[in-house]
């Protein structure tokens, strides 16, 4: 008895091609056109780090492939694609790390190139004067214009939190701008 | 702390999202010089739009059909991952009655070393085969090698897979 017959498919990879009817390669590489660009100034411009965003960006639609297809719509899709780039991030700030250059690790430092170190400075001022959680909720809903009810889905928290959360970092971003003389309308 | 805002706000809202602002009438423009809540979204919106519009021109996003046989690959990996997981329960059966079968045999013998006269021969076979019969060791020994066999048929072709194909996974 030849078990690759019994369990179709799954010994040769064939079930990973075929599991999702709904979507293929063309349409996923059309999606990914529209999509990416979006998705990585969000994860760019709220982590201030061009190359964990080219990381987080990578990791978010493998994962959204993994998980879910295009099979809900391209709107929700793309919603979908964001709540998983934003936990990424969420989990990369959780993540511990060294806080004095005593505690970090010697083959770290050795490992960081110029151009990483360019690329982690590139945060915005007045983005930068914001937490990364009101970054993220400022972003999602003024350049992205999500209402609150689908930033409360991408995020995880909830609606009035969100009124609120929005109301406070809208104010110190308009605050740091017209600070850094940026307030013109 | 107000946080509803102002009444025109979604019309400043508006405006802005569909490109219309500084050209929205005069009256908007004129609201929005005196009330602070529209003035800070118009600046925080039109800030973010700025940033925004610049990211994406200078964003470079790499291969899809990377991201996709990436997705392809751990996808598979989590089916056979998946698949293995009764493979694994299998050995620790295997395991448990090759240890089940030793420790029989252990004790049987250690307890005819001290009650029997079997305790007198040097051939422990010969005494296991008087002590327990050939027919439950012959069993036993058919099992062990049955579930090994399955195991490494199914086991082996899969590793040697992903040795030689590493961009199926």
């Amino acid at each position: 008895m030849n078990w690759e017959n019994v369990i179709p498919g799954i010994m040769t990879g064939a079930a990973a091609q075929t599991a999702d009817p709904a979507m293929d390669s063309d349409q996923f590489a059309a999606f990914y056109e529209r999509s990416s660009r979006q998705l990585w100034a969000f994860l760019a411009r709220t982590s201030g780090d061009a190359a964990l965003a080219d990381d987080l960006m990578q990791e978010s639609y493998v994962r959204f492939l993994c998980v879910r297809p295009l099979a809900e719509g391209e709107i929700a899709s793309r919603r979908y694609l964001f709540r998983i780039a934003s936990n990424l991030l969420r989990d990369h700030w959780r993540r511990p790390r060294s806080l004095s250059i005593e505690d970090a690790p010697m083959e770290r430092l050795a490992q960081d190139t110029s151009a990483q170190m360019e690329s982690r400075l590139s945060l915005e001022p007045a983005m930068a004067s914001l937490r990364p959680r009101d970054r993220q909720l400022l972003w999602l809903a003024h350049a992205e214009n999500y209402s609150h009810r689908e930033i409360a889905e991408i995020t995880g928290l909830g609606v009035t939190s969100i009124r609120l959360l929005l109301f406070r970092a809208r104010r110190q971003m308009a605050q740091a701008l017209e600070k850094n003389g940026r307030g013109t309308l | 702390m107000n946080l509803n805002g102002c009444n025109r706000l979604e019309e400043v809202r508006h405006a802005l999202s569909q490109g219309h602002w500084p050209q929205a009438c005069a009256e908007l423009q004129a609201h929005v010089q005196t009330c602070a809540r529209c003035a800070e979204e118009i600046l925080v919106t039109k800030h973010l739009q700025g940033l925004r519009g610049t990211s994406i021109a200078a964003a470079q996003p790499g291969s899809a059909s990377l991201l996709w046989w990436k997705a392809q690959a751990r996808r598979r990996n989590a089916m056979l991952q998946q698949m293995e997981r009764p493979l694994l329960a299998g050995q620790l059966v295997a395991l448990a009655i090759v240890l089940t079968i030793v420790a029989g045999i252990v004790m049987s013998y250690s307890r005819g070393v001290w009650t029997s006269s079997a305790a007198t021969t040097s051939n422990a076979w010969n005494w296991l085969l008087d002590a327990w019969g050939l027919l439950p060791v012959l069993a036993a020994a058919g099992v062990v090698v049955l579930l090994a066999a399955v195991i490494l048929y199914l086991v082996l072709p899969v590793r040697y897979r992903d040795q030689h194909h590493p961009q199926n996974g």
